[in-house]
């Protein structure tokens, strides 16, 4: 069993694996000055989790992988070779589960000049890929899933770790960003085929800075929508952002101000389209970056 | 990982445990203690005032598991308020036990009590009606194997807990506090008698009800899962309520509720580990002594966390003790014998086959 501390800011794990497909992605994914093989007595993380290879007897053909934190086992093992795209989805998990100093919105973030655009969305929407789409512009990602917000306030801050590509979208993606580094495929997932991708250069260095929100942008796919942008009102924009909170109901009061808050002062729009680029000219256009 | 002396433990609640001398990993390993003995929030509250000197990731630990407790001990009150009305069209008395309980009685009781779900006791004759009309309210039956709810229903002192399909909350709704199969279930108006009214103008078990019910729940039981969170409470009830008065309370309830050994047992412990004065009526000397030297290997042990940073010589065993010893007070043999051939098979299959096998799982995309 392998010991590494994964020093992701603002939370760090301490991962117990078996799995030498783990440990490689890892190493590949977030690079080895964030890892740390040999903690001793002063290291410490955040969170303990497991990603645990096992032959049962029923699946003797089959090793499964068991995912686990404090000896919970959030979701039902996995074929062994989806064992690295089951820690990110498992540390999300974590994260989404235990901490209730932000209010957490399932939403990608990105942020160019320390403005932040927030993109909530269902998975199959879209939302990863756009996020690529403005990687590819110079935007830097705070995060592909869990946006942490500061109670009261439009802070965001980062949590950069490996965006989630899926299906169609890994090939339109590697077309936008060759140099960019990806995981090893996981195949027939419950979300299809699934890489993860590492972050830019430029999202890792600020990856310490907070950025402000200004923007909710509602993505959604559609093969046959160049790009059609319609404004939210104030009561949509709060809608998506509170269907989207994980922890609102245990932050109470202080969630439902946050959201309020939110809603009030940022631009919202739900965006169709088949064409990431334009969404990103958009933005940038009604940021005056562009 | 590091590796905790139950003294240590101890000394936590008494504020003398040397704590700025722990290690960041040494932290790190006791909020996971700390946080799988359901105690992680009794802690971020009673070092709320030191807390400042602490490692910035234990605060931050400390915070959220405040703002969860906080959370928890609002949505308690809510229950129990909605509740109320509706059991009391079907069973005179609605009485809150265990963690529901001291939430309702606040104070350091209530601080930081966490808890996976609300025991309310009510009348036998009404239990069906209300998970009847609890159904049309939005509560629903775990999923629960053919096996698991003939248990229930059959042999149980209550029906399979209820869950809220919107708030998440699980209810366990009591008839009794015992399973009536064992012949030690009391005839509950006996309980029903000790009750206290909150501020809120809710109904919970007295202080005396309430630490014979924490002493039963541990000791009339299989496993002493939490065991040293409810030690931890008892301490807290004594430390509240403990009056010449209290004490008369609690040998009247056992007079015509029972459940001496286990009342015993529990203030036992307690005074071990925190230090608390037992009146000599409920000491151990109360017990034959080779009886009591075999209860003391078991629960000596088992009381203590079962944790990997905490070292318990034998607590395997004793577990082990306490699981046999635990379904002897509850089930005739015939019965027992019947639980462990049914639960047995499906055991077997778990460890052969996995523990997933019987569960349903969502069929992949292909």
């Amino acid at each position: 069993m392998h010991e590494v501390i994964l020093n992701t800011h603002p939370f760090s794990f301490r991962i117990h694996t078996n799995a030498p497909l783990v440990l490689k992605n890892l190493e590949r994914i977030y690079g080895a000055e964030r890892l740390n093989f040999s903690p001793n007595s002063n290291d410490f993380a955040h969170y303990n989790v497991s990603l645990v290879i096992e032959r049962k007897l029923g699946r003797l053909w089959k090793p499964q992988a068991h995912f686990l934190c404090d000896e919970i086992e959030p979701f039902v093992p996995m074929d062994s070779d989806k064992a690295y795209a089951m820690l990110e989805w498992g540390l999300n998990w974590v994260v989404a589960a235990h901490e209730v100093n932000h209010a957490i919105v399932h939403a990608a973030v990105l942020a160019k000049e320390d403005k932040a655009v927030l993109l909530p969305a269902p998975p199959g929407s879209g939302k990863s890929t756009t996020c690529c789409a403005f990687m590819a512009h110079g935007w830097r990602l705070l995060s592909d899933e869990l946006a942490l917000i500061t109670p009261n306030t439009l802070t965001v801050t980062p949590f950069v770790r490996p965006a989630c590509l899926k299906n169609k979208s890994i090939e339109v993606v590697k077309g936008w960003l060759p140099n960019s580094v990806y995981s090893d495929i996981a195949r027939n997932t419950h979300k299809g085929d699934v890489v993860h991708l590492s972050p830019s250069e430029h999202s890792w260095k600020h990856r310490y800075h907070d950025a402000v929100l200004t923007t909710v942008v509602m993505p959604t796919y559609n093969a046959n929508t160049y790009c059609d942008i319609t404004p939210l009102t104030q009561r949509q924009t709060f809608q998506q952002v509170f269907d989207n909170c994980f922890n609102v109901g245990i932050l109470g009061q202080e969630g439902f101000s946050t959201l309020s808050h939110a809603a009030d002062n940022l631009e919202g729009y739900q965006i169709t389209f088949n064409n990431a680029d334009e969404v990103v000219a958009f933005i940038e256009e009604t940021h005056g970056f562009a | 990982m590091s590796q905790f002396s139950p003294q240590f433990l101890h000394d936590i609640w008494h504020k003398r445990a040397d704590l700025t001398s722990l290690s960041a990993k040494e932290w790190e390993d006791l909020v996971l203690l700390l946080r799988s003995e359901m105690l992680l929030a009794r802690f971020a509250y009673f070092y709320q005032q030191q807390s400042a000197e602490f490692p910035r990731f234990v605060q931050w630990h400390l915070s959220n598991a405040r703002k969860l407790a906080r959370k928890q001990a609002k949505q308690v009150l809510l229950e129990a308020t909605l509740l109320t009305p509706l059991c009391r069209a079907h069973s005179d008395s609605v009485v809150f036990l265990k963690g529901a309980a001291y939430t309702l009685l606040g104070g350091e009781l209530a601080q930081g009590r966490v808890y996976s779900d609300i025991d309310l006791l009510v009348s036998k004759a009404g239990i069906n009606s209300i998970e009847k009309d609890l159904v049309f309210r939005g509560w629903i039956s775990k999923p629960l194997n053919d096996y698991d709810d003939y248990y229930y229903r059959q042999w149980v002192h209550e029906i399979p807990p209820l869950i809220h399909s919107n708030r998440g909350t699980v209810l366990d709704l009591h008839h009794n506090i015992v399973p009536p199969i064992s012949g030690k279930a009391p005839n509950v108006d006996s309980l029903l008698s000790c009750v206290t009214e909150t501020d809120d103008g809710l109904t919970v078990l007295s202080p005396a009800g309430l630490l014979l019910h924490s002493c039963v729940h541990l000791f009339f039981n299989e496993e002493q899962e939490h065991g040293y969170r409810d030690l931890v409470d008892i301490w807290l009830l004594l430390t509240r309520y403990k009056s010449p008065d209290f004490w008369q309370q609690l040998h009247e309830i056992i007079e015509h509720v029972g459940f001496k050994t286990e009342v015993i047992l529990g203030l036992h412990y307690t005074a071990q580990f925190f230090e608390v004065d037992i009146p000599a009526s409920l000491s151990r000397h109360q017990i034959n002594s080779v009886r009591w030297s075999l209860l003391d290997f078991i629960y000596k042990r088992t009381l203590l966390p079962n944790h990997k940073t905490v070292k318990v010589s034998a607590q395997k065993l004793a577990i082990f003790m306490a699981w046999v010893r635990g379904h002897w007070c509850k089930m005739p043999i015939h019965i027992l014998l019947w639980h462990f051939i049914a639960k047995g098979g499906r055991k077997l299959a778990e460890g052969l086959f996995g523990t997933h096998i019987f569960k349903k799982t969502v069929p992949q995309q292909q």
